[in-house]
């Protein structure tokens, strides 16, 4: 496809727009790596360099690597569950027709729509009234509630674009419901099962409210540490932690470009 | 295979690699084994939760210690009501929050035959009726301080002495106040002369709004006030006893002073949660608490903000100097306007109060 | 729909919805009735249904100007992130030729580090005479104690920073799938850049507006740790104050029912917003 720029204005404005975008997102994140090289246990300027001082606090005392573990941990199987959960939803909305999909449809997006907070506190009073209180599982499971919107959005985003005729094409030939969707697919929405299962990732990752109200006694996750820690006792090896998560970010983006690099012509 | 797919085979491997990596580092909370766990509700990084706290109670009770956190005093109460009876052994409510806590039925009465130490808490601590209901010992006091007032030396020159000193017009934009409703309204009262437990509350709110003009910010958490002192940007407010200390301790441009109306002053206190799993430890871990081996060094660790050890053997085992940084002075306590319960209806006013100062 | 199809339909939805009804739909329902009591049943207290938990935003006028406040901020925020995230978008989704994907993964990248931890860095970086206001001040443009932070307007910047990655993704989703050969069209008979924008891109970006407004406006309207950490003295918001019922005065039935007023209103200003967009596209056109 020739040219796809819309608006005849010059390529260069568009792309330095961008730039000070990408400037915005990343100057935080850049303080925070110059932080961690600081020698202020506050936090604060003036800088002083400190070498990998805090660093190897982070590792020799602080408890934040078993925090990450855990929250690592706990939104993999998040994100597991709720890719699954997700795009199992999403077919069935966007490829059947029948009668309740008006309301579930627009039943979706309730868990985005109300505020964490409100979402914890009734999570934290529904599971103390029922017995089984603060703990994994209520965790778990209202994290996976939250996720499971942005799933199926992202998924079906990618489903309505795909062409559907492959799919009639497999039960033409006889494929069940089953095996078309394993065989034809799933295969051919991976894009959008991918981005959504990053997307749960990232949200279960980050929840700070709900494993507020719902962590288990004597767990902390990190959102929960970090809090913790910048309400008491800040210190700079949280610096060190973010730059290392973010170092490995960057890395495994560096990979996975390099991997996904497409001739030029050809769209993934 | 497809392209996509191929891609997203080798993330996942990447991905694999990189967990096994996290795998792999030593997990410091991985202490799970046969001992017995003993549970412990308290602030983070309040004196309970330093290394040589935890290793030097784990050596007599032969369990292991694991911290619950809580960010605030109504924080612990529901911690204890949403599932934390029966799960945690011991709390550190405020003074305040001992009665709400009996009569929510969260904690429970002590032995006090079974506290050794605690014959050597002072005597106006002791006799303090908050902690107590029906004849029965419920909390223990632990830690107690004040949060007055504070000024920067080098650019107050004259010292200040009174309440007034945060009203006056200037230091303007150099403040900052605590954002605490109790601590608002009491020190606002002390300030107008008022009955601080039972101030007028119109005059109060006038007051505060007034002072919030002077402020640069209110600070809410310690690590808020640090920043602010830190940088520079405040020369006068108030602030709790413990981070005083450390700031002086460290040679910072800080005086704290007692002013002339008074302070406010607060006592924490272990208490035994109802339905505790290990009671015995319970009594062991109260009565290492309020020990003078404990509390001597938690006083010299002066990096650590902390405040008024309970235990009146403490001021024999360290230094004159070291007593007076820490503020360990315990005929302050009958003078301190201190935080006890308020019934519910008059606490919602007084937050409310404090949310319309901070909205206005 | 045949009963095998049925059966098959209805267990792809189950464990979605399942989870949904279970941790979502119900628990709301429980906090519903809980906003009508007047006290939160435990041992000794009895709890009466009451309709004083909503009646007191009448008596009490600091709730909705909270609410007011609150809504006004994170619609501020949002038109915010739409001014700056649409050019973004259409750059990444137009423009940017190669990488794309990548380019898209690092607007997500600051997600991998807590948000708490970037209300701290944000401090830092906004502190007078820090790293970016010292530079400023150095060459004149502002007074060297002067600082955004402790107002309104650091919260607004905080909140911009933390959902403009939510409104630039929601965004590009539009805005990719807008055939550049329509544009091309429209170009080669003349029309002027602006007249494009009207009649073609805004009225097909149209589902990404109202996506990226949920996404976007709904959470910044319930924040509350960005006010407190950041708005100094007048940084109170409604969500602040709910949180302050659970952990400070101990009266949750009030929180629900501020919780219910919150959802209620950021429902009815979206859909007004929503309506307004659609109306705003199609006069867009018309003319």
């Amino acid at each position: 496809m020739a040219e796809t720029a819309g608006i005849r204005a010059s390529r260069p404005l568009w792309w330095l727009w961008l730039a000070l975008v990408y400037l915005f997102l990343f100057a935080p994140l850049f303080v925070v790596a110059l932080l961690s090289f600081n020698k202020s246990p506050y936090g604060t300027l003036p800088f002083h360099w400190a070498g990998a001082y805090w660093y190897h606090q982070l590792f020799a005392e602080s408890d934040l690597i078993s925090s990450t573990q855990l929250s690592v941990e706990l939104s993999l199987a998040v994100a597991a569950a709720g890719t699954t959960a997700g795009t199992l939803a999403a077919v069935a909305l966007t490829r059947y027709r029948f009668r309740l999909r008006g309301l579930l449809v627009g039943a979706l997006p309730l868990p985005i729509v109300v505020p964490w907070l409100v979402l914890g506190i009734a999570l934290l009073l529904i599971v103390t009234l029922v017995g089984l209180g603060r703990g994994w599982p209520a965790l778990f499971l209202g994290n996976l509630a939250v996720v499971i919107p942005y799933v199926v959005i992202i998924v079906s985003a990618r489903l309505r674009d795909m062409d559907p005729s492959l799919e009639e094409a497999s039960r033409s030939l006889g494929a069940g419901q089953w095996t078309t969707l394993c065989r034809v697919t799933l295969p051919l929405a991976l894009p959008g099962v991918l981005g959504g299962a990053l997307m749960a990732f990232v949200v279960c990752f980050n929840n700070f409210t709900l494993q507020y109200f719902l962590a288990p006694y004597g767990v902390e996750t990190l959102p929960l540490s970090i809090y913790n820690l910048i309400r008491v006792g800040y210190r700079p090896d949280v610096n060190a932690l973010s730059t290392i998560l973010l170092a490995a970010a960057l890395i495994l983006l560096f990979f996975l470009d390099r991997l996904s690099a497409v001739p030029r012509g050809q769209r993934l | 295979m497809t392209k996509t797919l191929r891609v997203a085979v080798r993330a996942a491997a990447l991905l694999c690699i990189a967990a096994a990596g996290i795998w792999s580092l030593p997990a410091h909370a991985d202490r799970a084994g046969v001992k017995v766990t003993f549970v412990v509700a308290n602030w983070k990084d309040y004196g309970s939760d330093a290394p040589w706290a935890v290793k030097g109670f784990e050596k007599i009770c032969n369990c292991t210690v694991v911290h619950q956190y809580f960010d605030s005093e109504q924080g612990l109460i529901n911690l204890l009501r949403t599932g934390g009876v029966g799960h945690i052994d011991v709390a550190l409510p405020n003074l305040a929050y001992i009665q709400p806590a009996i009569q929510q039925q969260l904690v429970q009465p002590l032995d006090i035959s079974k506290i050794p130490n605690y014959k050597y808490v002072y005597q106006a601590l002791r006799a303090l009726p908050d902690d107590k209901s029906g004849g029965k010992v419920y909390g223990v006091p632990w830690m107690w301080g004040t949060t007055s007032l504070w000024y920067n030396p080098q650019v107050i020159k004259g010292g200040v002495n009174s309440w007034a000193a945060l009203w006056n017009q200037k230091y303007k934009g150099k403040m900052s106040f605590f954002d605490d409703p109790t601590t608002a309204v009491m020190t606002a009262a002390l300030y107008l002369h008022e009955n601080p437990q039972h101030p007028n509350l119109n005059k109060v709110k006038a007051a505060l709004i007034a002072q919030k003009k002077l402020d640069v910010s209110y600070w809410a958490s310690w690590d808020d006030w640090k920043k602010l002192f830190s940088a520079k940007q405040i020369v006068l407010g108030n602030v709790w006893s413990g981070p005083a200390t450390t700031a002086m301790a460290a040679h910072q441009p800080l005086r704290y002073v007692l002013p002339k109306e008074g302070a406010v002053g607060w006592v924490d206190n272990w208490t035994m949660v109802k339905n505790a799993p290990n009671p015995a430890l319970a009594y062991k871990w109260i009565n290492y608490m309020i020990g003078v081996q404990f509390q001597a060094r938690y006083a010299k660790d002066l990096s650590a903000e902390p405040p008024a050890s309970s235990n009146s053997l403490v001021a024999k085992h360290i230094s004159k100097r070291l007593a007076n940084l820490i503020f360990l002075h315990p005929q302050w306590i009958t003078h301190l306007a201190l935080q006890r319960q308020l019934p519910q209806a008059e606490f919602q006013a007084w937050t409310r109060l404090w949310e319309e100062v901070k909205a206005s | 729909m045949g009963r095998s199809k049925g059966l098959v339909v209805a267990g792809y939805l189950v464990p979605a919805y399942g989870v949904l009804v279970l941790f979502v739909f119900v628990p709301l329902a429980a906090l519903l009735y809980f906003s009508a009591l007047d006290n939160m049943p435990g041992p000794g207290i009895v709890a009466h249904i009451t309709n004083g938990n909503y009646t007191i935003l009448t008596e009490e006028p600091l709730y909705l100007r909270l609410l007011g406040k609150s809504l006004e901020l994170s619609l501020a925020v949002t038109a915010i992130c739409i001014v700056i995230g649409w050019p973004a978008a259409y750059a990444l989704a137009k423009v940017v030729r190669r990488r794309r994907n990548t380019l898209l993964s690092l607007v997500v990248l600051p997600f991998l580090t807590s948000f708490l931890l970037l209300i701290y860095a944000m401090l830092v970086l906004l502190q007078p005479s820090g790293l970016l206001l010292g530079p400023l001040s150095a060459i004149g443009l502002i007074g060297s104690t002067s600082t955004p932070l402790y107002s309104e307007t650091a919260v607004i910047i905080m909140l911009t920073y933390e959902y403009l990655p939510f409104m630039i993704l929601a965004l590009y989703a539009s805005l990719e799938r807008i055939d550049g050969s329509v544009v091309e069209a429209a170009r080669s008979l003349g029309a002027s850049p602006l007249r494009i924008f009207r009649t073609v891109l805004l009225p097909l970006s149209l589902p990404g507006l109202e996506a990226g407004l949920i996404l976007v406006f709904v959470p910044a309207a319930g924040s509350f740790i960005e006010p407190q950490i950041l708005g100094g003295p007048s940084g109170l918001m409604l969500g602040s104050v709910i949180n302050d019922q659970i952990n400070v005065v101990d009266d949750w039935p009030l929180a629900a029912s501020l919780s219910f007023v919150l959802i209620a209103s950021v429902l009815i200003l979206t859909a007004i917003c929503t309506g307004v967009l659609r109306l705003g596209t199609r006069l867009a056109t018309r003319a």
